[in-house]
C-alpha cells in the first residue's frame, strides 16, 4: 500500500491507525533518510462555551496533525502538517531541512523500548446534550449563589485524542485518551467596581456531575466575590506566601524549566552540577507523574515512542533527577527521565486554615502575574486574587501589591506544606507556605 | 482551494461564515551552538460558524476540499440549533447580528524576494551564532530562534463578504546569558517584524550593530542593581509603550471583556488618562505603514476601521465583534479574528498604539531626579480592573536627570486608568513591536506601538 492509495480515516471517522505512520517512515527512508519517526495525532473536540451568564457557542471539530522527523547523516529535519494533503511535500520539507542541518550526536530514534504497544483510557464518546445541560445548570446555580460573577471565554469540553507512532527501528505505539475539561475564567462586578479576573481548570476521565464542585472553582468564586474593596498592602515588608494550588501550577512549571536537560546543556540553570545536593526544604518533594492513573491528561509515550515513566525529581529537598528527554540523553550521556510534564508536589500535614493560622505577616497568594522569572529564578510580579494575612487571620483582599523573591530560595524556605492535594487532571498541588518574600504595596 | 471559495457562497444558510485557513510556520532553534530544531509546520483546514436564535455553532475540519466544506457547514448549523434547542433561545439574544457593509478584497503581503533555501536559513543562524561567540567568549549561553509565521485566510459570508489575505511575520529572537559573580544574567531581543524572513535578514551584517548593543547591554546588566521596590517616576522607552498600550488599555477595551466586567465599561466618555494621551487600534498596517500585522477584513467578514480607544485622555470606544456590537448597541469594528483553522473568532486587538507627542526623550530623562528609564519589555498581562503588569528585561536608574547603573530584571504594574493620568510627557517618536503574540484562549499575532512616556509606575524589586 503506497501513500497514494492509503485510505485515511475521514475527518470524522475514528482513530488514526499506525499504518499511516509506518507508510511515512517507509517513504522517508525510500527518499534517503537514515532514520525517521512519525507521530500522527487525531483529535475530536466537542466544546460548550459560556460567557457572562449564558451559553454562547457550541464548537466541534476534528484535527489530524502529523509530525515527521527524519535523520540523515546525523542531521535532523522536522515537518508538521494537518490532514493528509501535502504528505509528499511534508516528507520533502523534512528531508530538505535535514540536508541543510548540522550533524548532532543528540539526534536519533529510540532503538527499542519496553512497554505496551497500545494504551487506552477514558470514555469513547460523550453525551452532547447532557454536556449542554450541565453548563446551563451550572450557570443557573452561579446566578443564584454568586449573582455578581460574570464568566469570560470559559468552556466545558470533551476531547477524544488518538496518537499513532512509528519509527525506523520498528517501534510502533498507539494511544487513545478521552477526557472532559473545564476551563473557567471570571470576575465579579458590583456597581462600577470590578474584581480581578480569576481562572482555574480541571480535566477528568468522567463527566463532571456538577461543574460547581470541580477542582478549586467553588473556593475561587467565593474568594472573588470577597475581593471587592481590595486595597494595596501598606508599605513594604518581608513576609510569608501561602501559595494556592492554582498558583503552584504556574510556579512549579518555572521550576521544571530550570530542571530541564535543555537548560543543563545551555549551562543556564542554577542546578547544574548539583545532583544529589539538598536544594530545597526537607518538606518539599516534587515528582513528574505522567503515568498516574488519576491524571486524565497524563501521557502514555513520548515524542520518540518511549513509554513514559514517573520520576521523583526532588525528594525531601534533595535533587534526584533532571528532566532529560531523548535528545539530551544521547547528547550528554544522561539517563532519559523526561516524558510528558505532569508535575505533582507531595502533600504535607497541615490544613490551609492551619497554614494561615501559622502566618504572622504574609499573603494568601491566589495567582501570580509577573514577568517571566529569569534563569536565576528571580521573580517579581503582582499578587492577584490574594489576601493579606496578619497574626494568623485574613485581614482583607489586596490590590496593587507586588511580590518578589527567588524561586530557588523559596523552595528552601518552605515553612509547611498543606495536606489537601488538588488534582487538576494534568498536575496536582497542595497549598504551600514559604517565608522570605518581599511584599510591597503601591 | 482558495480561488474557489466564492463558489461556496450558495451553500451558506442563515447567518454563516465559511473560512479556509492555513498557518505556515518555520522554526529554526540553535541552542548553544547545537541546531536542536529545524521544523516547518503547515496547519490548514476549513471552518464554518452559524448563528441561530442568539447562539453560535462552529465546526472545523483539516479537509480543505468540498467534502470538508459541506461537512462543516452542516455541523455548524446543527450545533447552533442544538444549542438553542437545549439552552433555549433567550429574548435578549434573539436580535439579529448587526449588518455591516460586506468586507471584500484581496490582501497579498507575500514577499517579492527570492525565498531562502533551507541551507541559507541554517547558515544565517549558524553565522550569527559563530560571530557572537567569537567576538564575545564570555557568553555562557546563546539561544537563537528564527521563526516565520504566515497566515492565509479566505472568508465568505452569507452577508456577501468575500476576502482573501496572506499576512506574514518573521522574527529572530536572540537570547544571551553570561555568568557574573556566580549568577546567570540574561538578555534577549526580538528582531524582524512584518514580512517574510527574506525581507529582514537578507544581509545579516545589518544586524551586527544591534547585536553588539545587545551584548554591551548584557554586560551592563551584569554589573547592574536590583531596582528599589515601590512607586517611582519612570520614563518608558518607546519600545515599552506598546506593551503598555496593549496590556493596560487594549484588553480592558475589548468589548467581550467589557461585557465580562472590565472597569472600562463604566468609564466611556470619562477621563481615564492624561490629556496628552491618544490611543488607537489601527486596521491594515496603521497610517505610517509600519504596524506588525495587517488586517483589512476580519474573520466575520466585517470591513475593518480604525478605533480610537482614548482621545486626549477621554475613553471613547471599544473593540467589537458583531455580537458584542449587538449587545452594546454599537457598530462592529472588524476586530474578530481566529488564530488557527479550528479556532472560532474572538475579539482581538490589531495594531494598537499610543500616538506620539511633542517632547524629546533626552529632556524627559533630564526631568527626573530619582527614577528609572525602562527600555525593554518581556511578557505582560491585563485584568478586568485595568490593573496591568509587564516584565522589564533591561533599564537604567535615573539619578539627577542622568542615566546611572543598569537594573536587573523586574516587573512593573499599575492600575491603568490611574497610572495613565500621571503621564506628563509624550515623546515625538513611535516604535512598533517587532513581534508580539497575545494569549486569550488562543494565541494570535498582534502589533503594539508607542512613544516614550514619562509617568509614575509601581516597580517590583527587593
Amino acid at each position: 500500500m503506497g501513500l497514494t492509495t492509503y485510505q485515511a480515516p475521514g475527518p470524522w471517522e475514528g482513530p488514526v491507525d499506525v499504518d499511516l505512520a509506518r507508510l511515512l517512515v517507509a517513504r522517508a527512508k525510500a527518499l534517503g533518510a537514515d532514520d525517521a519517526q512519525v507521530t500522527c495525532a487525531r483529535t475530536e473536540t466537542y466544546e460548550v462555551n459560556f460567557e457572562r451568564t449564558d451559553v454562547t457557542l457550541l464548537r466541534s471539530g476534528a484535527d489530524l496533525a502529523t509530525e515527521l522527523s527524519v535523520i540523515k547523516d546525523g542531521r535532523q529535519g522536522t515537518s508538521v502538517f494537518s490532514g493528509i494533503q501535502g504528505v509528499e511535500d511534508a516528507v520533502g520539507a523534512a528531508l530538505a531541512a535535514a540536508d541543510a542541518g548540522v550533524a548532532d550526536a543528540g539526534f536519533g530514534v529510540a532503538p527499542e523500548a519496553d512497554g505496551p504497544e497500545a494504551f487506552d483510557r477514558g470514555p469513547q464518546t460523550c453525551d452532547r446534550e447532557e454536556m449542554i445541560r450541565a453548563v446551563v445548570a451550572f450557570l443557573e446555580e452561579l446566578r443564584a449563589t454568586h449573582p455578581s460573577i460574570s464568566a469570560e471565554t470559559s468552556h466545558y469540553s470533551f476531547v477524544l485524542g488518538w496518537r499513532a507512532f512509528a519509527n525506523s527501528a520498528g517501534i510502533t505505539r498507539t494511544s487513545r485518551r478521552g477526557a472532559y475539561r473545564l476551563s473557567a475564567c471570571f470576575s465579579a462586578r458590583r456597581g462600577g467596581q470590578s474584581t480581578s479576573l480569576n481562572h482555574t481548570g480541571v480535566s477528568t476521565l468522567a463527566p463532571l456531575p456538577r461543574l460547581m464542585a470541580a477542582g478549586t472553582l467553588a473556593r475561587l468564586l467565593d474568594e472573588t466575590v470577597g475581593s471587592f474593596d481590595a486595597r494595596p498592602l501598606a508599605g513594604k515588608l518581608q513576609g510569608d506566601l501561602i501559595i494556592s494550588p492554582d498558583c503552584m501550577a504556574s510556579l512549579m512549571a518555572v521550576l521544571a524549566r530550570a530542571l530541564d536537560g535543555h537548560n543543563l546543556l545551555a549551562e543556564a540553570t542554577p542546578y547544574a552540577g548539583r545532583l544529589g545536593e539538598q536544594v530545597a526544604s526537607p518538606s518539599f518533594t516534587l515528582s513528574n507523574r505522567p503515568t498516574w492513573e488519576a491524571f486524565a491528561d497524563g501521557s502514555d509515550f513520548d515524542a520518540e515512542g518511549v513509554p513514559t515513566t514517573d520520576v521523583d525529581v526532588i525528594v525531601d529537598g534533595r535533587l534526584q533527577a533532571f528532566l532529560v528527554d531523548g535528545y539530551i540523553s544521547r547528547k550528554m550521556g544522561l539517563p532519559r527521565t523526561a516524558s510528558g510534564l505532569n508535575l505533582a508536589v507531595k502533600p504535607g500535614d497541615q490544613s490551609v486554615e492551619e497554614l494561615i493560622a501559622g502566618t504572622r505577616r504574609g499573603i494568601l497568594l491566589g495567582r501570580f502575574s509577573g514577568g517571566r522569572p529569569n534563569r536565576n529564578l528571580d521573580f517579581s510580579g503582582v499578587a492577584k486574587n490574594s489576601f493579606y494575612v496578619e497574626d494568623g487571620e485574613i485581614k482583607g483582599a489586596l490590590s496593587e501589591t507586588m511580590v518578589s523573591g527567588n524561586l530557588g530560595q523559596m523552595i528552601r524556605d518552605v515553612r509547611a506544606v498543606g495536606r489537601d492535594l488538588v488534582n487538576f487532571g494534568g498536575c496536582a498541588f497542595p497549598w504551600m507556605a514559604v517565608q522570605g518574600a518581599t511584599l510591597c504595596g503601591a | 482551494m482558495y480561488d474557489l471559495i466564492h463558489t461556496y457562497r450558495d451553500r451558506l444558510g442563515e447567518h454563516t461564515e465559511l473560512r479556509l485557513h492555513t498557518n505556515t510556520e518555520s522554526h529554526l532553534v540553535m541552542r548553544n551552538g547545537s541546531l536542536v530544531l529545524n521544523r516547518t509546520l503547515k496547519l490548514a483546514g476549513t471552518s464554518a460558524r452559524c448563528y441561530h436564535r442568539g447562539r453560535f455553532g462552529f465546526s472545523a475540519t483539516p479537509d480543505l476540499g468540498s467534502r470538508g466544506t459541506d461537512r462543516v457547514l452542516k455541523e455548524a448549523q446543527a450545533n447552533a440549533r442544538l444549542l438553542a434547542g437545549v439552552a433555549g433561545g433567550a429574548e435578549d439574544r434573539e436580535a439579529p447580528l448587526p449588518e455591516t457593509g460586506p468586507g471584500r478584497g484581496s490582501f497579498d503581503y507575500r514577499s517579492a524576494r527570492q525565498r531562502f533555501t533551507d541551507r541559507e536559513r541554517v547558515d544565517l543562524v549558524r553565522g550569527i551564532d559563530a560571530d557572537l561567540r567569537t567576538r564575545h567568549p564570555r557568553i555562557l549561553a546563546l539561544d537563537l530562534t528564527l521563526a516565520g509565521l504566515a497566515i492565509e485566510k479566505a472568508v465568505v459570508t452569507s452577508g456577501g463578504s468575500e476576502s482573501w489575505s496572506y499576512v506574514p511575520r518573521a522574527n529572530l529572537v536572540v537570547s544571551m546569558a553570561l555568568r557574573h559573580q556566580g549568577e546567570i544574567v540574561e538578555l534577549a531581543q526580538v528582531f524582524g517584524g512584518f514580512g517574510e524572513i527574506e525581507d529582514h535578514f537578507a544581509d545579516p551584517r545589518s544586524l551586527r550593530e544591534e547585536l553588539e548593543r545587545l551584548y554591551l547591554r548584557l554586560e551592563e546588566k551584569a554589573l547592574g542593581v536590583n531596582p528599589e521596590a515601590g512607586v517611582h517616576d519612570v520614563i518608558l522607552d518607546s519600545s515599552v509603550a506598546g506593551i503598555l498600550a496593549h496590556e493596560a488599555i487594549g484588553h480592558t477595551c475589548e468589548a467581550d471583556m467589557v461585557l465580562g466586567g472590565s472597569i472600562a465599561g463604566s468609564m466611556l466618555g470619562r477621563p481615564v488618562a492624561s490629556e496628552k494621551l491618544t490611543l488607537v487600534d489601527f486596521m491594515a498596517r496603521a497610517p505610517d505603514g509600519e504596524g506588525s500585522i495587517a488586517i483589512h477584513v476580519d474573520d466575520e467578514g466585517t470591513p475593518c476601521r480604525d478605533v480610537t480607544l482614548i482621545k486626549d485622555g477621554i475613553l471613547t470606544g471599544f473593540l467589537h465583534s458583531r455580537e458584542t456590537a449587538r449587545i452594546l448597541g454599537a457598530e462592529p469594528t472588524g476586530n474578530a479574528r481566529a488564530f488557527r483553522f479550528n479556532d472560532e473568532p474572538l475579539v482581538r486587538m490589531r495594531n494598537t498604539a499610543i500616538l506620539p507627542g511633542e517632547d524629546k526623550l533626552e529632556d524627559m530623562i533630564a526631568s527626573i531626579d530619582h527614577g528609572y528609564f525602562l527600555v525593554q519589555p518581556t511578557n505582560g498581562q491585563a485584568d478586568a480592573t485595568s490593573e496591568f503588569m509587564f516584565g522589564i528585561g533591561f533599564g537604567y536608574e535615573i539619578k539627577g536627570g542622568k542615566l546611572g547603573r543598569a537594573i536587573r530584571d523586574t516587573t512593573v504594574s499599575g492600575v491603568a486608568f490611574d497610572m495613565l493620568k500621571t503621564v506628563t510627557h509624550v515623546s515625538r517618536d513611535l516604535t512598533w513591536s517587532k513581534g508580539g503574540m497575545c494569549g486569550k484562549k488562543q494565541p494570535i499575532p498582534v502589533g503594539m506601538g508607542g512613544p516614550a512616556l514619562a509617568c509614575r509606575i509601581h516597580v517590583g524589586g527587593r
